[in-house]
C-alpha cells in the first residue's frame, strides 16, 4: 500500500525521534498499566483477606432454633451453579475444653472436608503446621488456644459440651485465622463428628457458601429456592452481616476506578499532543507530495497510519515496561516477613483496554492532522519554503 | 502547433478577510506543445501566481484555464492531482526534495504516485533520467547528503519521471551559481528538443530568457510583451 510504504519511511527516517514519540507513549502506557495492576491487587489482596475465608451466603431454617434438613438437595443445586466457587455445610457447637486446672471455652466448628470445593472458611491457607482433619475425632485448633492449652499436634484433648457430654479430639494442626478471638475458641471437625457430638443427626446448622464475584453475591442469593423439603430457607449475605466493610469497599472501588479514569485521561491526551506534533512536522512533506499528484486521501492515510504504527510500538512497548514495573515492585517492596506487599492480580480484561485504548488514543491523534492535510494547499508549502 | 496550455480572460485576487489583492488581470496567453518559453517580470508582477494556475496549483478567480483541451474547472480534486501527476512535472526555485528518500527514490516518486507502487520499467527509467542529468554515481546517496546544484538536478529528474508533457519551472536556478545554471538550462534545451517537452521557465534573468524560443513578459499582472524569440534562440 502506497500510503502505508510513506508512513513507515516516515517513521525509519528519524529513528531518534521515533524513539523517543514510541517511549513518550510506552512511558504513559506503563504508569496506567502499572497503577491499574496495583489498584485491582490491592482490591483483589484486600478482598481476599476481609471476605476471602469467610462465607458470602449462609443458608440455613428459617426458623431460629431448627436444624437443615435435607442439605445435601441444596448443595447439588449449589454444586451446578458456576457462579459458586465453594461451599460446605456446618454443624457448629460450643464445649469446654478441660484441661486438670481449668476449662477454656471453645467453638467446635464441623465442615465437610472432601474437596478443596468445600474449603469455604480457608482453613487449608491458614493452616499454620500439620494436617487437616481426616478421621472422626481428629481436631484443627486455633493458634492461641494451642497456645493456651500448652499442648501440641498429636495430642489428644477432652472436650465437654454444655450437657456434660464429653468427647476426645486429636489435634492434627493448627490454624490462624488472623482474628485474636476466633483464634482463642476455634476447634475444627470434620461434619460428622460435629453432628455427632452435638446431635444433629443427618441435618445441618447451615450450608456456607462463597461466590465469584461477591459484589454480585445477592444475583445467587435471589436464585436459591425460599424453601427445601417443607422448610423456609433464611438466606444471609455477607453485605447484610458486613455493612460497614462494604461500605468501605464499595468507597475503595470507587475511588480506585476514578484514579485509573484520570490516568488513563492523562495518558491519551499525552500520546495525542505528542503525536499530534510528530505528524505536522510532516504536513511539508505532505504538501511535496501533493504537489506531485498524491490524493487527499493517502494524505490522510499517511498520517493515520504512523499514527496507529507509534501507538501500536508504544503501548506494546508501554505492556512491557508496565508488567517489569509492577514485577520490580512486588520484588523488592516486601512486608516484615519477606512476603510480597501485594499478591498480583492481573485481569486480562484491563491490560487488553488499556492496549486498544492507547492505540485507538495514538490514531485518534492522527485525525486531526491527517484531515489538516487534506485541507492543505501545496501553494502553501511552496509559497513558505 | 496545437496548444497545451491556454489562459482565458484569467484573473487572480487573493482575499485575506476584508482585504483583497488583485494580482491578474484578464490573462490570455497559450503554449504550444513542445515548446520552449520563459515568463519574466519582475518580483511581485505576478508570475509566479501565473505559474501555479497553469499548473493547476492554484484556481483563477475568473477566467478558463484549459491543459490539452480540457478546462480544469470541470475536473475533482482527485482528477486534478491525477492530471497534476501525469501531465506536468514542476521545478522550484528549491529542490523540495523530500529528505527521507534518496535521489533515486525522490526521482521515483511520481510514478510511485501513478502507480501505487514501484515497477522495474519505473526504476529504469528513473535511472536513465539521473544517468542524463549527471547523477548516476549518486542515485543511492540520501538527498540531503548532495550539493545544491545535485539536489535541483534530481528535482529536474523527479519532474520527467511521468513523461510529462509540460514541466513547468519556477526561477530553476535561483540559488545556484552561474556555471551550474548554464548546465541545467543547457539540460532544459536538450530535454525539450529530445522528449518534446513543453517548458514554460519563470525568470527575472534575461539571460536565461534569451535562451528560449518565446519570452513572456510580465507586469503588475498584466502580459506586456509576448514576443516569439525564435530568430534570436536559433542564433544561441
Amino acid at each position: 500500500m502506497f500510503a502505508l510504504s510513506i508512513a513507515k519511511r516516515f517513521i525509519t527516517h528519524n529513528k531518534t525521534q521515533s524513539f523517543f514519540i514510541v517511549l513518550g507513549i510506552a512511558v504513559g502506557v506503563a504508569v496506567q498499566i502499572f497503577v491499574g495492576i496495583l489498584i485491582d491487587s490491592l482490591q483483589a489482596n484486600l478482598i481476599d483477606k476481609t471476605v476471602g475465608s469467610s462465607p458470602h451466603l449462609v443458608i440455613s431454617n428459617n426458623v431460629d432454633t431448627a436444624n437443615l434438613n435435607r442439605f445435601a438437595d441444596l448443595e447439588t443445586q449449589l454444586k451446578a451453579d458456576t457462579r459458586v466457587t465453594k461451599f460446605t455445610a456446618t454443624a457448629t457447637g460450643n464445649v469446654f475444653v478441660l484441661t486438670p486446672d481449668k476449662g477454656y471455652p471453645a467453638l467446635i466448628q464441623g465442615v465437610e472436608f472432601t474437596s478443596s470445593q468445600n474449603d469455604v472458611f480457608g482453613f487449608q491457607k491458614n493452616l499454620m503446621s500439620g494436617t487437616l482433619p481426616a478421621t472422626a475425632s481428629d481436631a484443627l485448633i486455633g493458634q492461641d488456644l494451642l497456645n493456651s492449652l500448652k499442648t501440641h499436634i498429636g495430642q489428644l484433648i477432652n472436650v465437654a459440651d454444655a450437657q456434660g457430654n464429653k468427647h476426645t479430639l486429636k489435634i492434627t494442626g493448627v490454624v490462624d485465622t488472623g482474628v485474636l478471638s476466633v483464634n482463642q475458641t476455634l476447634l475444627v471437625t470434620d461434619l460428622k463428628t460435629a453432628q455427632d457430638f452435638f446431635g444433629y443427626g443427618n441435618d445441618a446448622a447451615s450450608v456456607v457458601v462463597q461466590v465469584k464475584d461477591v459484589f454480585n453475591v445477592e444475583k445467587v442469593a435471589s436464585s436459591l429456592p425460599t424453601s427445601l423439603a417443607g422448610q423456609q430457607l433464611l438466606v444471609k449475605t455477607w453485605k447484610q452481616t458486613n455493612a460497614q466493610l462494604l461500605s468501605a469497599l464499595g468507597g475503595q472501588s470507587s475511588s480506585s476506578l476514578m484514579i485509573q479514569i484520570f490516568v488513563l485521561l492523562s495518558v491519551v491526551i499525552a500520546i495525542a499532543s505528542v503525536l499530534s506534533i510528530t505528524v505536522m512536522q510532516k504536513s511539508r512533506q505532505i504538501g511535496i507530495l501533493k504537489a506531485m499528484g498524491i490524493s487527499d486521501r493517502d494524505a490522510i492515510w499517511v498520517f493515520l497510519i504512523q499514527a496507529f504504527m507509534l501507538g501500536i510500538l508504544g503501548a506494546s512497548l508501554g505492556l512491557a515496561f508496565g508488567f517489569g514495573l509492577f514485577g520490580s515492585f512486588i520484588t523488592f517492596a516486601k512486608t516484615a516477613d519477606g512476603s510480597p506487599i501485594v499478591t498480583p492480580y492481573i485481569r486480562t480484561i484491563f491490560v487488553s483496554l488499556t492496549w486498544l485504548i492507547a492505540v485507538v488514543a495514538a490514531t485518534f491523534a492522527g485525525v486531526l492532522p491527517a484531515r489538516k492535510s487534506s485541507a492543505l494547499n501545496p501553494i502553501e508549502i511552496i509559497r513558505n519554503g | 502547433m496545437a496548444n497545451i496550455i491556454a489562459l482565458q480572460q484569467v484573473n487572480k485576487t487573493y482575499k485575506n478577510g476584508a482585504l483583497e489583492t488583485p494580482v491578474l488581470f484578464d490573462i490570455n496567453l497559450n503554449f504550444a506543445a513542445g515548446s520552449l518559453n520563459s515568463i519574466i517580470g519582475q518580483s511581485g508582477s505576478g508570475k509566479t501566481t501565473l505559474m501555479n494556475i497553469m499548473g493547476i496549483l492554484d484556481q483563477p478567480t475568473s477566467g478558463d484555464v484549459l491543459i490539452n483541451d480540457q478546462n480544469i474547472q470541470t475536473l475533482n480534486k482527485n482528477d486534478l492531482a491525477k492530471l497534476r501527476n501525469q501531465t506536468i512535472g514542476f521545478i522550484f526555485q528549491f529542490h523540495y526534495l523530500l529528505p527521507e528518500y534518496t535521489v533515486l527514490e525522490n526521482t521515483l516518486m511520481p510514478a510511485l504516485i501513478r502507480d501505487r507502487k514501484l515497477t522495474s520499467a519505473a526504476t529504469m527509467r528513473a535511472k536513465e533520467l539521473l544517468d542524463l542529468v549527471g547523477l548516476a554515481n549518486w542515485m543511492d546517496k540520501p538527498s540531503t547528503q548532495i550539493s545544491g546544484g545535485q539536489q535541483q538536478r534530481t528535482a529536474i529528474a523527479r519532474a520527467l519521471m511521468n513523461n510529462p508533457a509540460i514541466i513547468l519551472a519556477d526561477e530553476p536556478t535561483g540559488n545556484l551559481d552561474s556555471k551550474s545554471s548554464d548546465s541545467i538550462h543547457a539540460l532544459f534545451c536538450t530535454i525539450n528538443r529530445e522528449f518534446k517537452t513543453t517548458f514554460v521557465i519563470i525568470t527575472h534573468d534575461d539571460r536565461i530568457a534569451a535562451k528560449t524560443e518565446r519570452i513572456v513578459e510580465i507586469r503588475d499582472g498584466r502580459i506586456l510583451n509576448n514576443a516569439d524569440n525564435t530568430l534570436v534562440f536559433k542564433n544561441i
